[in-house]
């Protein structure tokens, strides 16, 4: 007779957990289609044993130095084709009419259907091929891509996870650029963008004088009981996994995604564990009578 | 005793604590030069030992290990007439300028670890004045302890990584104030942090840090240490390094981390990425975060409105809508006084946030430039019942309208009207008794009828509309809203208990499921209800006829309250101020009763043996009309001969001793009233008075007591549980539901929930209210009239005898001086017993065993004594003899667990001066002084005490109001009362009487002192000394 469900609010939280970021994946992916399975393989075990050096962004190129078998590292560019200017105005033109690409993106996530606003312009965001990956070597292999460059490619994809704009920097606008640009769009003909004054510093709170010895204040009413989480729910289900962090240790995407699913499992232990001694200790600790130890506010029943 | 102080120490990382007591101030303190030591701060040892002492008496969690250390503190200080500067002492009432001025303290620096537990361990809620020794910083740090406990319990905390300035690698556990919650407890804390929090200058700036910056460093320190001593032994997984290393140092105490920079870089970006939608959170500087807010359709219309704006983190009303900030493509807007860094940026992570936890709102997003977007009835229903929750847990605001706030409170609620009046017949009702009534259902504080109920329900919508707000029908609700149409309406009773809950608004009351929304009183329940909530005030009662004496404008409505009550047969607890006059509101209401021919069966009055003769001698001289039979003594009625005697009678008084003793007689009677004097009495359940009381029939209850019950939860349960049976619950269920939230944790909803349930049946005014404090006189003088005990009587007797004889055969001189020696030893006997040669008797600790026992006044002062502690009041105890002012210090100091102040001729004057200094300037004092007449009748100014004992009388008022004039005197801003003790049966009464009857004797007496005894013949004396044997009191009781 009624006509409502109160469940329909299930959230579907996986997507967020368990999984690779799916940008992330996708480059990855383009990676694993190589045809040369030996030279993959050396590639990110240079990556696992932690010769890549560094990995700097500079301007539209990625640069790195991977440690190989002379004393001297090798230095690797990697760069992707530019878009023209033109093509940056029609795409920012695009992000510009659907404001969910830019909240995703400033909240940490590529949109899954950021692609659409590149194909929408005839262009593509992400390589469709590894041919598409410019690079370059200064090691004697005259194969491209060496085993050098798979170790930064490979690295690469723990970058993108960490920042998704670095993937628009490689096509030639920096995340300032684009949200400038963004900005401007978003403000149209209203644009205000007259400076504003700097407020002064924040302001100087001298110790009064009335109140110096006062506290009379309560506890407050929702520190009497200390309960569990809302629905169990963490900052640990919001934030999922930690991104693989093995620069190092690059092994198996498999056993990458295991590891932080060990970490994440470990550290929700520690949560419940830190959850349960605090509750008790907020009830007393020492507190042994399981009847004193509740306060529960059930409704006043005539006794 | 000493107060406790503390602070967190940035600087240090550590927790500084220290102890502060009153002493007197003998010289200069502080020169201009040099940091002087704050004079009323504790040395190390004293501290130690108040830490020491303060964990046996209240378990507080001290170790010996704290180290001890010095710092310079900023406190209010005073410049003196002297031109000398004095710190103010933290209970002291500020008077005069005060400035900051620095001062050095000895104290003990606490690590973070040892300063969790002691913080811990400290009681939450406000102690009574005298047992305060929680300083206000101290007991603002203890809640915010408290706070990280709940912070850890909900999980709101992060692992993080940091690099210390000298490279090495530290891990850390983050709070993480993202949720509604937790950001308005951070600026409300902020805002109420006292001033000597922050009494530590930094050494190098000389600047206090900010209250945010030393919460959130106390908050980030406190959460680390707390997380890590929590994790326990969660088994870690098989890892490589660096996470291992980092994992494991998380559980460890100390934070080092043993990974190189170079290692460790790619953890710290994967951590630094993970953390990323919270890291402002985290940062503390999230000044502004995006909110929603939603609207109910308009007229007409079906769908809600959901908008998007920007919401100041520490004032939710501070809002600014999407549209204007759209409209500023800028780094930085200023607006209305505020300035938001990165406006849009800062909506457009929020909204991706959101879009994150609240799918719904991605379609919304799909526009250039968002303001908000349309929820159909059930999204939005969806959305206040669920999701709002969500999103202001992870650090989004929600804005709801006023009209819809209620939406999940009470009075919007499917409910029940009530209308209920008394039974036509009009008996006494009694808590029991049931009620007529009427029902309708309410929703959203309308009433509605069968047909508009399932009108409602055919609109299909959770939230409807009534008169403007907004509610949700609860399915559950619904359901048993169907079944009281459907079914038995008829088994609901409603009884006067139920009514009183539910008016009184106690915990939530249902009725077959359904809660009570409104309650309408008709006829004269609706006096009743007005009257016990407050809003009806009190009708005075005239004084009856017969009753001798005036009464006082609050104690004719005190009488009138009982007599309310007694109309209702609900138990009544009159807790007025001592020195109110409980006894006459009482006398005068069983005259009332009488008046109107309702007094027709005996009333029972249980008091204490010590007051057992004044309650007889007050019902003589206020109540004459009232018979009074007091039950006591070796040759007391039993059996038939008691019905007998007592039936004729309209009082019979007797202790909690016999109550016990001779319940069977007691209870073959049905008592017309019981009234429990002292009923303080019965505070514990289990003593055997406390059930004899219980078991008494009659048709109206009342207790008397001048204890501020209602602060103390277990003598209130008990004094209530006599009143009205029941009412309060059961022990077990009223120490889950009250006792403990309220007395370990302060919980104040559950004490207003508490008040409200017992409020009608408690009458305390206070002497200090405006309206009573016009109706008293400055100075109110009562006599005290205690009863002797069996020892005191018999020796009372040997000595009258013993003395007569010899006085008979004596003349002039010789005479003169047996009479005045007798006269003293008789006093003495008054006082106690064995007081009589107690100067020359080595041991005195037979005296002090025997105390109270031996003792009516001793008895009667006690609970004086105990009653005016009780209020915060302080007392002046004056007496003759300089070796009972030793025993009776000693005795107070023990019974009241207090130090207690003696001055007498041998006190030296330094130490004279002192304790007057002390008395009236310490704020945590001794609130007793006891005096010797002659050493401290004069000259003295005690202006801080507000009660004055007489305890042996000197027969000259001359002489006691001059003692009663230290008290009593420019400076005073207290009504005082002083309390003239007085043996009944004794030379003490009659001299009483004598000088009361104003006859010419009388002149004589005040004239010339004591001398006139002397001129007395032998007879007369006799008469004037012999024993009036029916004053004597058991003894066995004590």
């Amino acid at each position: 007779m009624l006509f409502f469900l109160l469940n329909s609010m299930i959230y579907n939280l996986s997507e967020v957990n368990s999984e690779r970021e799916w940008w992330v994946q996708q480059w990855l992916d383009l990676l694993d289609k190589y045809r040369f399975k030996k030279r993959l393989e050396r590639g990110r075990n240079y990556a696992r044993k932690g010769n890549v050096l560094s990995i700097d962004f500079k301007d539209q190129k990625v640069l790195s130095d991977v440690q190989g078998t002379e004393d001297e590292p090798y230095h690797i560019s990697l760069w992707l084709d530019n878009f023209s200017n033109e093509d940056w105005e029609f795409v920012i033109n695009t992000l510009s009419e659907q404001v969910i690409f830019s909240a995703k993106l400033l909240a940490g996530e590529m949109p899954t259907n950021i692609e659409d606003v590149f194909a929408a312009n005839g262009l593509r965001l992400f390589p469709f091929s590894l041919q598409e990956i410019r690079s370059r070597c200064s090691c004697p292999d005259k194969a491209n891509p060496c085993k050098h460059i798979i170790a930064v490619y490979h690295l690469l994809g723990d970058r993108f996870a960490e920042d998704p704009f670095l993937l628009f920097q490689l096509r030639g606008r920096t995340k300032e650029q684009i949200i400038e640009a963004l900005r401007e769009r978003r403000a149209g003909d209203n644009a205000d963008s007259a400076p504003v004054e700097v407020s002064q510093k924040a302001e100087e709170k001298p110790i009064k004088i009335e109140t110096f010895w006062k506290y009379e204040t309560p506890l407050d009413s929702s520190l009497v009981v200390v309960s569990p989480p809302m629905q169990n729910e963490t900052v640990l289900d919001i934030l999922g996994l930690i991104p693989s962090s093995n620069g190092n240790g690059g092994t198996s995407l498999a056993k990458q995604a295991a590891t932080s699913e060990q970490v994440r499992d470990y550290l929700k232990q520690v949560y419940a564990t830190v959850s349960q001694n605090a509750i008790s200790a907020a009830m007393g600790g020492s507190l042994t009578d399981s009847e004193g130890a509740s306060t529960d506010r059930t409704e006043f029943e005539v006794l | 005793m000493a107060i406790l102080h503390g602070s967190w120490r940035d600087r240090e990382s550590c927790f500084f604590l220290w102890g502060e007591t009153w002493r007197r101030l003998e010289t200069s303190v502080s020169s201009d030069e040099d940091i002087a030591d704050n004079p009323f701060a504790l040395n190390g040892r004293e501290l130690q030992d108040l830490l020491d002492r303060l964990s046996k008496t209240h378990q507080l969690a001290v170790t010996e290990t704290f180290q001890p250390a010095s710092q310079i503190l900023l406190l209010p200080s005073q410049t003196r007439k002297e031109g000398d500067r004095v710190p103010q002492h933290s209970a002291a009432t500020p008077d005069g300028e005060l400035t900051l001025h620095p001062w050095r303290v000895e104290g003990f620096h606490l690590d973070p670890a040892q300063a969790v537990e002691l913080l811990h361990s400290l009681p939450l809620g406000q102690l009574t004045e005298s047992e305060s020794f929680v300083g206000a910083d101290l007991q603002f740090w203890s809640h915010v302890a408290r706070w990280t406990l709940d912070l850890l319990a909900r999980g709101k905390f992060l692992p993080g990584l940091a690099v210390r300035p000298d490279g090495s690698l530290e891990s850390l556990w983050q709070p993480l104030l993202d949720s509604a919650t937790d950001t308005d407890r951070f600026h409300r804390f902020a805002k109420q942090m006292p001033g000597s929090c922050r009494a530590y200058p930094d050494a190098e700036t000389g600047v206090s840090p900010s209250p945010q910056t030393l919460l959130r460093r106390f908050l980030e320190t406190f959460t680390d240490t707390q997380v890590r001593q929590h994790t326990g032994n969660v088994p870690l997984p098989p890892l490589n390094s660096p996470v291992k290393d980092w994992l494991e140092s998380l559980s460890r105490p100390s934070p080092r981390v043993n990974l190189g920079l170079k290692q460790a870089e790619p953890l710290a970006t994967a951590l630094n990425t993970w953390i990323a939608p919270v890291s402002s959170a985290l940062s503390g500087e999230n000044q502004f975060r995006t909110a929603f807010q939603l609207h109910p359709p308009v007229e007409n219309g079906k769908d809600w409105r959901f908008d998007f704006y920007l919401q100041a983190a520490d004032d939710p009303e501070f809002l600014v809508s999407a549209d204007t900030i759209w409209n500023h493509a800028v780094d930085r807007l200023a607006v209305r006084g505020r300035e938001i860094d990165r406006p849009q940026e800062t909506l457009l992570s929020g909204l991706g946030l959101a879009s994150r936890l609240y799918p719904t709102l991605e379609a919304a997003l799909q526009t250039p430039r968002p303001k908000g977007c349309d929820l159909d009835p059930i999204q939005a229903y969806e959305f206040l019942k669920s999701t709002r929750w969500r999103l202001q847990e992870n650090g989004l605001g929600v804005v709801l309208p006023p009209n819809l706030e209620n939406v999940e409170g009470l009075s919007g609620r499917l409910g029940l009207v009530v209308r209920a009046e008394p039974p036509k017949k009009r008996a006494k009702l009694g808590l029991k008794g049931l009620l007529d009534f009427q029902w309708q259902l309410s929703l959203g504080g309308k009433t509605l009828s069968k047909a508009e109920f399932d009108r409602l329900l055919t609109l299909g919508s959770p939230l409807v509309e009534i008169d403007g707000e907004w509610v949700e029908l609860r399915m559950a609700d619904v359901k048993a809203a169907n079944e009281f149409f459907d079914e038995r309406q008829d088994d609901l009773s409603l009884s006067l208990e139920d009514a009183l809950r539910i008016g009184t608004g106690g915990d939530t009351q249902t009725l077959g499921k359904l809660p009570v929304v409104r309650f309408e009183a008709s006829g004269h329940l609706q006096a009743l209800m007005d009257t016990i909530t407050g809003k009806r005030r009190l009708e005075p009662l005239d004084a009856p006829q017969k009753f001798k004496g005036e009464l006082r404008p609050y104690q004719a409505r005190g009488v009138g309250w009982l007599a309310f009550l007694e109309r209702w047969g609900l138990g009544a607890c009159l807790a007025d101020d001592m020195g109110l006059g409980k006894t006459i509101q009482t006398i005068a209401f069983l005259q009332h009763l009488q008046e109107r021919d309702d007094l027709d069966a005996p009333t029972l009055l249980i008091c204490p043996t010590s007051v057992l003769g004044n309650w007889e001698r007050e019902v003589k001289k206020f109540g004459p009309s009232l018979s009074v039979f007091v039950h006591h003594g070796d040759k007391r009625p039993k059996g038939q001969s008691f019905l007998k005697t007592v039936k004729q009678k309209h009082l019979v008084i007797t202790s909690y001793a016999l109550v016990h003793r001779d319940l069977k007689d007691l209870q073959k009677i049905d008592w017309r009233v019981v009234v429990l004097d002292e009923a303080q009495n019965v505070k514990n359940p289990d003593a055997k008075q406390s059930k004899a009381v219980r078991q008494l029939e009659t048709q109206f209850r009342v207790a008397l007591t001048g204890t501020p019950v209602e602060n103390r939860l277990s003598e209130l349960w008990s004094i209530l549980d006599f009143l009205n049976p029941g009412y309060l619950g059961t022990p077990t269920f009223f120490k889950r539901r009250f006792a403990i939230p309220i007395e370990r944790y302060g919980d104040t909803d559950s004490l207003q929930t508490l008040r409200s349930l017992v409020q009608p049946f408690i009458l305390r005014r206070l002497k200090t209210d405006k309206d009573i404090i016009q109706d008293l006189p400055e100075k109110q003088e009562t006599t005290v009239f205690c009863s002797l005990t069996a020892q005191q009587a018999r020796r009372y007797q040997e000595l009258v005898e013993e003395s007569m004889a010899k006085i008979e055969s004596s003349e002039g001189l010789q005479r003169r001086g047996l009479v005045l020696g007798l006269l003293t030893q008789l006093k003495q006997v008054c006082n106690h017993p064995e007081l009589l040669g107690l100067k020359n008797r080595k041991n005195k600790a037979t005296i002090l065993d025997r105390m109270t026992g031996g003792s009516g006044k001793v008895q009667r002062l006690e609970e004086l004594l105990e009653e005016s502690i009780a209020e915060g009041d302080r007392a002046l105890i004056f007496t003759q003899f300089a070796e009972w002012g030793k025993v009776l210090k000693a005795h107070l100091e023990k019974r009241l667990g207090r130090e207690v102040l003696y001055l007498y001729g041998a006190t030296r004057k330094v130490q004279r001066e002192a304790m007057v200094d002390r008395f009236q300037h310490d704020p945590q004092g001794p609130p007793v002084f006891i005096l010797s007449l002659k050493a401290g009748g004069t000259g003295l100014n005690l202006t801080r005490a507000n009660h004055v004992f007489h305890f042996d009388r000197w027969w000259n008022p001359a002489v006691e109001n001059q003692a009663t004039d230290r008290v009593f005197r420019i400076g005073q801003t207290q009504n005082v009362q002083v309390h003239k003790f007085v043996s009944t049966g004794t030379l003490e009464e009659k001299i009483h009487d004598i000088i009361e009857s104003k006859q010419a004797l009388a002149e004589q007496v005040v004239g010339s002192g004591e001398s006139w005894l002397t001129e007395l013949d032998t007879d007369r004396l006799r008469n004037l000394l012999l024993l009036d044997r029916s004053a004597i009191v058991e003894e066995d009781e004590v």
